[in-house]
């Protein structure tokens, strides 16, 4: 749609309260222009009111939010031209889904009001646009959750945003429909290309379409940055086990060498030049076992049970140096190439160890 | 889906619980003893002297004033209802203040106080040397003894048949919907007649309805404040009442089927109304 008005959105010292309780905390971020970002966070921490902060439905107490460096805090939220999609679709109820679409464009004021066939084109291309011109005349009520949320995006887009907020979209739908409409949503983004933030806490979700991920807790921003970075890099043990899984062994540092016990579990990070305590965050699929007679490494542990999930094997492992029992998972056909049965000992090489002090 | 298959061969399973036929059977009896022997009582009384007579009794000059003056009162009471029933219904709902709990308490004063009550007080405040009624004396403004001391009356009396039947609907309508209109750019009015009204319709035509129904029988609150001067300030149901008072009952049942049909009347164009404004939804 409107390629050529991508803008930022930046948030400084931002803080807002609920009564005593306050629910943003300080918060200086930074949303990349024309790119879909997530906000990904557990329950109530906080990600809702941000995204409402941003859309004018809720007023921040303190800092300052810009749009492309334009101070917007207290723009009215019918000023703001932000479309907000809500994870109840929030459609109007009594009016058809070609009304729906076409209420943003209806109601401007008859000097910027397209006339109506120029209404209507527009209605129809972006109805086309969420595949369901054929539901024009259908009232809400007679579609699914699926196609209701479509049509609330459209109707969001009708008047050509400046951002596109999106809260929980999907988060009413069952897990097939998601994925779905997860990648129809990638796919809209690259054809218009408006600067879009969707909340979220489905980190599957945030990981396999985002351009960009928030990380919050409590009213927090834990990380920010690309997936890649903070799923290899996060900053911290809550993004570390907040995205995909992560167990946690205590070991000790020395010399860069990681220790678990007497056994080396592997080394540091370059930068990291702490001697003593760490806690070290280990991901199922990034431990390697080996059969007992392998010699590659220091690591052992006992094998204690084998379950199979689908298409591969997650084995529980008994470390022998802190008895700290750890996942592992593996494919099928490289679970029959070790010959190994529970209650034998392996040997083990962490890949990539996550290390926090 | 299993349950709906069962259900269609079987007709007479319809729900999961059994006993539709003593609690039909129970509520039919009620309303025919209540409610249909005493109408069918008194449409026979009417029609005792026959056509003629009926017809002469309740298009006489004198009844003919009253309805024209009870139902013009018993319309703009009821519009006016409309707005100030919307007003408190949306206050009592949309806004946190104090003594709220208090004033949705009173919504429903005139529920509970004898009408003779209300008429007396009303007499009284709005009198020439009541509270208000110097006042608008002084504007004036006469409300006792004419047509708006007796639509006065009928606002006070059926207020919260309206307030009653918004708010429910109000509580639970989703403010999703007007965000969704305020991001979209729409004023607080385009918001308010666009998304907010219309899905109020319904309970405002059912608080209209009964706010009117109240309004045609209403009694005892009015003749205090009406002044009760035939052909000018007499309702009908005070001239049924007079009828009584002179052992002339078939006159008095002959002009109250007239407002019971009106009544009727009422109620069933307000239920086409309501049937068409929901099938917009
Ligand atoms: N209007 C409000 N009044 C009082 N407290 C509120 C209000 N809105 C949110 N809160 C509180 O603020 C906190 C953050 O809420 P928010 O809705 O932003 O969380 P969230 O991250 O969106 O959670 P979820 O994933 O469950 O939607 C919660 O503890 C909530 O109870
Ligand atoms: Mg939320």
């Amino acid at each position: 749609m409107s390629g050529d008005a991508l803008l930022s959105i930046e948030l400084s010292d931002v803080g807002k309260h609920f009564g005593r309780f306050q629910v943003l905390d300080h918060i200086h971020l930074r949303f990349p222009a024309g790119r879909l970002s997530a906000l990904l966070g557990p329950s109530g921490s906080g990600k809702t009111t941000l995204l409402r902060l941003i859309a004018g439905l809720e007023s921040p107490d303190q800092g300052v939010i810009r749009f492309a460096g334009e101070d917007v805090s207290h723009l009215h939220v019918s000023r703001r031209q932000v479309g907000f999609v809500f994870q109840h679709y929030a459609l109007f109820k009594h009016m058809t889904v070609f009304d729906n679409v076409a209420y943003g464009l209806k109601i401007k004021p008859w000097r910027e009001r397209p006339s109506k066939p120029v209404i209507r084109k527009r209605v129809m291309a972006l109805l086309e646009l969420v595949q369901l011109a054929w539901a024009a005349k259908h009232l809400p009520a007679q579609l699914s959750g699926g196609q209701r949320q479509r049509i609330a995006l459209a109707r969001a887009l009708a008047v050509e945003p400046r951002v596109l907020l999106l809260d929980e979209p999907f988060g009413a739908l069952d897990a097939q429909v998601r994925a779905q409409l997860r990648a129809w949503l990638k796919q809209l983004h690259r054809e218009i290309a408006v600067t879009t933030l969707f909340v979220t806490h489905d980190q599957e979700e945030a990981l396999e379409i985002s351009d960009h991920i928030v990380i919050m807790n409590q009213g927090r921003i834990e990380q920010s940055g690309s997936p890649q970075q903070v799923y290899d890099q996060p900053a911290n043990p809550f993004v570390c086990t907040f995205l995909g899984q992560a167990h946690q062994i205590s070991a000790h540092l020395r010399q860069g060498v990681i220790y678990c016990g007497d056994q080396v579990v592997g080394t540091a990070a370059p930068g990291l030049s702490h001697e003593g305590a760490v806690r070290v965050y280990i991901r199922p699929h990034d431990i390697e076992v080996l059969p007992p007679d392998d010699t590659r490494s220091a690591l052992t542990a006992t094998l204690e049970q084998i379950a199979m999930i689908g298409p591969y094997v997650r084995l529980a492992l008994r470390l022998h140096a802190t008895q700290a029992l750890i996942p592992a998972d593996m494919t099928q056909a490289r679970f029959a190439a070790l010959h190994i049965a529970a209650d034998n000992t392996v040997q083990l090489v962490i890949r990539k160890p996550h290390v926090f002090v | 889906m299993i349950a709906g298959m069962i259900a269609r061969r079987k007709p007479w399973v319809r729900g999961v619980l059994p006993g539709f036929g003593l609690t039909m059977g129970t509520t039919l009896l009620f309303i025919s003893l209540v409610v249909l022997l005493p109408l069918a009582a008194l449409l026979s009384q009417a029609a005792s002297p026959g056509w003629a007579e009926f017809w002469r009794i309740i298009s006489s000059e004198r009844a003919v004033a009253t309805y024209k003056l009870t139902l013009s009162s018993a319309l703009i009471a009821s519009i006016f209802n409309l707005f100030l029933g919307l007003l408190l219904a949306w206050i009592l709902t949309r806004y946190e203040f104090w003594g709220r709990g208090l004033l949705d308490a009173m919504v429903d004063l005139p529920f509970a106080l004898p009408t003779a009550v209300a008429g007396l007080s009303l007499t009284y405040l709005l009198g020439p040397n009541g509270w208000f009624g110097q006042w608008l004396q002084a504007l004036g403004i006469t409300v006792v003894y004419t047509q708006l001391g007796i639509i006065s009356a009928m606002i006070f009396t059926s207020t919260p048949f309206v307030v009653r039947a918004v708010q429910p609907v109000l509580e639970d309508m989703d403010t999703a919907a007007e965000e969704a209109a305020a991001s979209l750019g729409a004023s607080p009015w385009q918001i308010f007649s666009g998304i907010i009204l219309p899905l109020l319709v319904p309970a405002l035509l059912a608080g209209f309805a009964l706010a009117f129904a109240r309004s045609l029988g209403e009694f005892g609150a009015i003749i205090f404040i009406a002044g009760n001067l035939p052909y000018h300030t007499e309702i009908t149901a005070l001239l049924i009442m007079i009828r009584l008072e002179e052992y002339h009952y078939a006159a008095a049942a002959a002009i109250a089927s007239v407002v019971l049909a009106a009544a009727l009347v009422m109620l069933f164009v307000i239920n086409l109304l309501q049937g068409w404004a929901y099938r917009q939804r």
